[in-house]
């Protein structure tokens, strides 16, 4: 009997292994081909972000247009923010409600097809027919085409005009073309997309593209929403670049010769907006002391890893009403509890928490989970402001829209890209003044309303810094809204591969000067 | 004569296997004693305070100082896994407690009882069983919000139908043996029939299920904290701890690690225990 | 045996009613108002009297009931609603993501069948011998590790240091090891001890004492008798398996970016796309129920004690 076991043992094994190895066995495909192969994988593109597709008139895939080089707009900013003619070459103010853009005579779509004033009238027309956000910025009343020129009257005075056309939803497109049913566009970018799906781009370089030929024959754009995955995908070397990995992750790659890594600061703001709705959160005692008690050097030193740069106001420093142009009270556990014992609030019944008239100074912080920095945010947060004696509950849900909407919150912390257009009023009018967008916490104080008002209606430069700056001081000393950091951005490639540099604007990510060596 | 000797070996070993089963099932229970302990008493146990940062000293190596090292926090990994024994232990003891209760209660109505009312309610219990864990775990975290608790109550709506099915399976099988049909013809009460036939006989497999189910239930809320829909910072949990640290699995592995190998040990632990109370039950080894 | 299938099939009924209907309900309350959500998605700043006229459009001022009704009749016509995020058809989204999820469910059951029945059989067999203890404490150590873990370790090994497999992807018979490994070592583990506890459990019974006794072989009994035996418990034990492996499916696909419907349902939650979300639930429970009908066919089939039970 032992005997027959054992051949039964024997048998099985045998099963086994057969069963294991066919299974799974191992090979690698290596792909040879004269063409440069450029595989990239971000965590921006995803039907979360909204982002998907190559349609420019469509929510925020226009930022995929642009970034994977389909598309471009008629203006770009440089690395300092500041605008440049793309598409255009120039404009001219011809009066308040009145602008005049010359387009380049050497511009072709991908089709062949070129670029006339014609076509970037029936782009933009579509764009204010479509879009959700566009009609509202641009607020257009009339456009005409001539030659290589179009002129664009306004229904309002719209000083931020240009600069708003340079968001990636005014990419120029082939309107005769259309959109795919796969949300495929004819753009004039040195890249045409032969593939698009909800996770991945396909793109060739384009044969008529205007400016330098493109080095690269083919660039593929995975979306890849796993920091991990991503992380390990760069270090196999399935794809050559990344955006987006987890800032546990950078350490891998810096001090690495194996990659590079190109970084810049954005205009991404990590916010707190108080909601004043909350009976605690009127107090100005306990919003001064929650702005005390955030410690935004360790926040971003140490759980960002040096990745962040600590916010004053809303927009970072290489903006000219930016950076410490406006002023916050310093990191101060023993200033907040001052602040918070003047007002009446002290812990009487020994919990480390304050109370004040039976109500305990506990704080409900709503934010989401999607950007990785949001919930060390809040952990921080909560660490820090429990020293001076106020509770923090965390609520990270990515159902926080139902939590936003039911108001039942006391702070919601988020992720906001203060200046896209390079402009600070757009920033303004969606979240300090009355009814605005995103003035979840319904804030309001008069001569900010004022002062946006006039901001509004101001064409000078440098007068519209110094409202920015103005209205920027006054909501920071209402303590309505408490800035963190800002985001630094980061890819990472492998070593070899140049011309793919992060920008300030988050814009522009593949380029005709991409090579890999 | 072969045969025979062959049989006397069998019982011999059986024998020994009966010893040895009972010291496992000591050792194995004094170790889970121990660890329900260690949750108990977590608060006392800790060397440090498990929620108190120190951005200075985020993400230390295991030392002298601290056992395990530090989260990116600076927080004391050692007195974060002792803290965590307890709302992760607590949490699966809890939701498996609910289930094996409420699904064993209803299988072995159903299985009794049997007509109608037998097949509606396992109907309905197809009807829960037919969401997959994870989906229905969202949906009710979408309506009732995030936190332990109320993932323990969306794992505990999907897992019932398990145990009733199980029950209900057992009394199906057994219900018609000779001694339960002698039992019904001496006009024995159903009670006492449930109660005295059919519950012993079928407490094994059930028993067995449940403790090996503590074990796969520590996952499940582990892979719903994965998901942001478990334990809510800065609760120390294994699972929200092992999800929040997993980034780091290259570079301080000890943050993932530590929080990893407790809940490995535990859920072993909890398996070695069902297991031994499996061969304990074992009807062969009884007689 | 047509009878008790024609039987099963009616039962479906109030079955897949009971499913719509809970999973409509859970999404009703769940959304709040579905014409907020579908404006908050796509920028705001749309009027009230814009909303009223979306939400008669949408018939959602109708009573409960006969939403859900309306509901019903559009599932049943193909036509589940328009994603809140991308505007395309639910259905079809769904549909085109559906066969990636099936080909990993199936590769995952493959591998779990060819890992946990030969292992089992094995363990109980040799019982309380090395072999046993060498096959338990693995299937301890793969049963102790929750899923997400288990990929990041394989990921980390197999792709990054051995470079066997590609990290993640959809092309090739290569990338789909990784993922169905994850989730075969989970589930294998566990019934592994399933299969060695129902073995040894029919190797314990009297029939199997007699046919030793009669000097019956025990290859022929271990094949024949209990096998047969056994196959019950862990033809169920499978079928049970599907529900937790379809829902196990969503984190997996979600760290091997397997473009499947388990990562459709992890975006769209992430997104609050409840169309979508609703759409994952009720087909999942549908498959699974129809699974599950197919087990219970062939438990039915191998066990004549419950089938003279529930003809009689």
């Amino acid at each position: 009997m032992k005997k027959k076991s054992k051949v039964l043992t024997i048998l099985l094994t045998a099963a086994l292994s057969v069963g294991l190895l066919s299974g799974c066995g191992s090979s690698t495909a290596s792909k040879s081909s004269d063409e440069k192969v450029f595989n990239y994988g971000t965590v921006a593109y995803s039907v979360s972000n909204s982002n998907t597709g190559l349609n420019p008139h469509n929510s925020y895939s226009g930022w995929s247009t642009v970034r994977y080089g389909v598309g471009e707009t008629l203006f770009k900013f440089n690395e300092k923010m500041e605008l440049e003619p793309w598409l255009a070459t120039g404009y001219e103010q011809i009066d308040e409600n009145t602008v005049k853009i010359n387009l380049r005579d050497d511009v072709k779509f991908s089709n062949g097809k070129k670029m006339t004033g014609e076509s970037v009238k029936a782009c933009l027309e579509d764009l204010v027919a479509v879009h959700d956000r566009a009609p509202k910025d641009l607020q257009i009343k009339s456009i005409t085409a001539d030659g290589q020129s179009v002129t664009i009257i306004s229904e309002n005075k719209v000083p931020g005009l240009i600069s708003y056309l340079c968001d990636p939803y005014g990419a120029i497109i082939d309107m005769e073309a259309g959109v795919s049913a796969n949300k495929n566009v004819v753009g004039t970018g040195p890249y045409v997309a032969t593939a698009v799906s909800d996770t991945e781009i396909n793109l060739e370089a384009n044969a008529n593209y205007w400016g330098s030929t493109p080095k690269v024959g083919k660039v593929n754009v995975k979306s890849i929403t796993d920091g991990d995955t991503l992380t390990m995908a760069l270090q196999s070397g399935e794809i050559d670049a990344a955006q987006g990995l987890p800032y546990a992750s950078l350490k891998l790659f810096q001090d690495n010769k194996d990659y590079t890594i190109s970084s810049t600061n954005t205009s991404r703001v990590y916010q707190a907006c108080l909601n004043y709705k909350s009976a605690v959160i009127q107090d100005d005692a306990v919003r001064k002391a929650m702005a005390m008690a955030m410690d935004k050097n360790g926040f971003t030193s140490v759980l960002l890893q040096g990745n962040g740069t600590p916010a004053e106001g809303p927009f970072p420093s290489n903006f000219t009403f930016g950076g410490d142009k406006v002023k916050t009270a310093d990191y101060d556990i023993e200033g907040a509890k001052k602040v918070l014992e003047a007002a009446g609030w002290v812990d009487t019944d020994g919990d480390g928490i304050r109370e004040k008239d039976g109500q305990r100074l506990s704080i409900n912080w709503l934010t989401y989970t999607s950007r990785q920095e949001l919930p060390l945010l809040a952990e921080s947060v909560q660490a820090s402001y429990k020293q001076a004696g106020i509770e923090v509950i965390v609520n990270a849900t990515d159902s926080y829209k139902d939590f936003l909407k039911a108001g039942n919150y006391d702070v919601f912390a988020n992720a906001f890209v203060t200046a896209p257009t390079g402009d600070p009023q757009y920033y303004f009018t969606t979240h300090v003044v009355d009814g605005s967008d995103y003035n979840k916490g319904s804030y309001h104080n008069d001569k900010v309303e004022t002062l946006v008002g006039q901001l509004r209606n101001e064409f000078d430069k440098d007068k519209r810094s110094d409202l920015a700056i103005q209205i920027a001081q006054q909501v920071v000393n209402d303590n309505a809204y408490i800035y963190a950091s800002y985001l630094k951005m980061s890819f990472v490639m492998k070593k070899g591969v140049t011309g793919f540099s992060a920008h300030p604007s988050d814009y522009y990510e593949i380029t005709a000067d991409l090579d890999m060596n | 004569m072969e045969m025979r000797l062959e049989k006397s070996i069998t019982v011999r070993k059986s024998k020994l296997h009966k010893d040895q089963t009972t010291i496992k099932l000591y050792v194995f229970s004094a170790l889970v004693v121990v660890l329900l302990l260690i949750a108990v008493f977590a608060s006392q146990l800790v060397p440090y305070d498990p929620y108190q940062q120190d951005l200075g000293k985020a993400l230390l190596a295991p030392d002298s100082n601290h056992l395990l090292g530090t989260d990116r926090y600076g927080r004391d990994l050692l007195s974060r896994v002792i803290m965590g024994a307890q709302s992760t232990i607590f949490s699966s003891l809890l939701l498996v407690a609910i289930i094996s209760v409420i699904g064993t209660s209803i299988g072995v109505f159903c299985g009794y009882k049997g007509g109608k009312i037998d097949s509606i309610i396992m109907r309905i219990s197809d009807v829960f069983l037919a969401f997959p864990g994870m989906v229905f775990a969202i949906a009710v975290a979408g309506v009732l919000g995030g936190g332990i608790m109320n993932a323990v109550v969306a794992l505990a709506c999907i897992s019932w139908p398990k145990f009733a099915r199980l029950a209900r399976g057992q009394v199906l099988s057994i219900k018609n043996m000779p001694y339960i049909s002698a039992a019904k013809l001496s006009g024995s009460k159903p009670a006492k029939i449930i109660f005295k036939h059919l519950l012993p006989n079928m407490m094994g497999p059930i028993l067995v299920t449940a403790t090996l189910d503590i074990g796969t239930m520590m996952m499940e809320l582990a892979g719903l904290s994965f998901l942001g829909l478990g334990a809510m910072p800065p609760i120390a949990e294994w699972g929200s701890m092992m999800s929040n640290g997993r980034s780091m699995l290259q570079t301080s592995p000890w943050v993932i690690l530590a929080p990893g190998c407790a809940i490995f040990i535990t859920v072993m632990l909890f398996n070695l225990l069902g297991d031994t109370v499996r061969d304990v039950l074992d009807p062969q080894t009884k007689k | 045996m047509r009878k008790y299938i024609g039987k099963r099939l009616i039962q479906l009924i109030p079955i897949i009613l009971g499913i719509t209907l809970m999973s409509f309900t859970l999404m009703h309350t769940a959304t709040g108002d579905a014409v907020d959500a579908l404006y908050d998605n796509s920028g705001g700043g749309v009027t009230e009297q814009v909303k009223a006229e979306k939400r008669a459009e949408l018939g959602l001022d109708q009573p409960f009931l006969v939403q859900y009704t309306n509901w019903l009749v559009g599932i049943a016509t193909g036509d589940m609603g328009t994603s809140y995020i991308s505007n395309q058809p639910v259905f079809e989204t769904f549909v085109s993501k559906l066969p990636a999820t099936i080909y990993l469910t199936l590769t995952s059951i493959l591998a779990t069948v060819v890992i946990s029945i030969p292992f089992g059989i094995l363990a109980a067999v040799r019982q309380n011998r090395m072999t046993d203890y060498l096959i338990r404490g693995m299937s301890f150590i793969g049963n102790s590790m929750p899923g997400f873990f288990v990929s990041l370790l394989l990921i980390y090994f197999f792709a990054l240091k051995l470079k066997l497999f590609p990290v993640m992807g959809n092309d090739g018979w290569q990338s789909i090891c990784l993922p169905t490994l994850t989730l075969a070592i989970a589930m294998a583990a566990k019934y592994t001890r399933q299969v060695r506890a129902t073995v040894l459990e029919e190797l314990n019974k009297d029939y199997v004492m007699g046919a030793r006794a009669r000097g019956v072989r025990e290859m022929v009994i271990l094949w024949s008798s209990v096998l047969k035996s056994a196959m019950l418990t862990i033809v169920t034990l499978l079928a049970l398996s599907i529900g937790s492996l379809l829902g196990g499916t969503a984190i997996i696909e979600s760290i091997f970016m397997w473009d499947g419907v388990g990562k459709l349902a992890v975006d769209s939650i992430m997104a609050r796309d409840y169309p979508m979300i609703q759409a994952y639930v009720i087909w999942m429970a549908l498959i699974y129920v129809l699974v599950n009908l197919l087990t219970d066919i062939l438990y039915h089939y191998l066990d004549p004690r419950i089938r003279l039970e529930q003809e009689g």
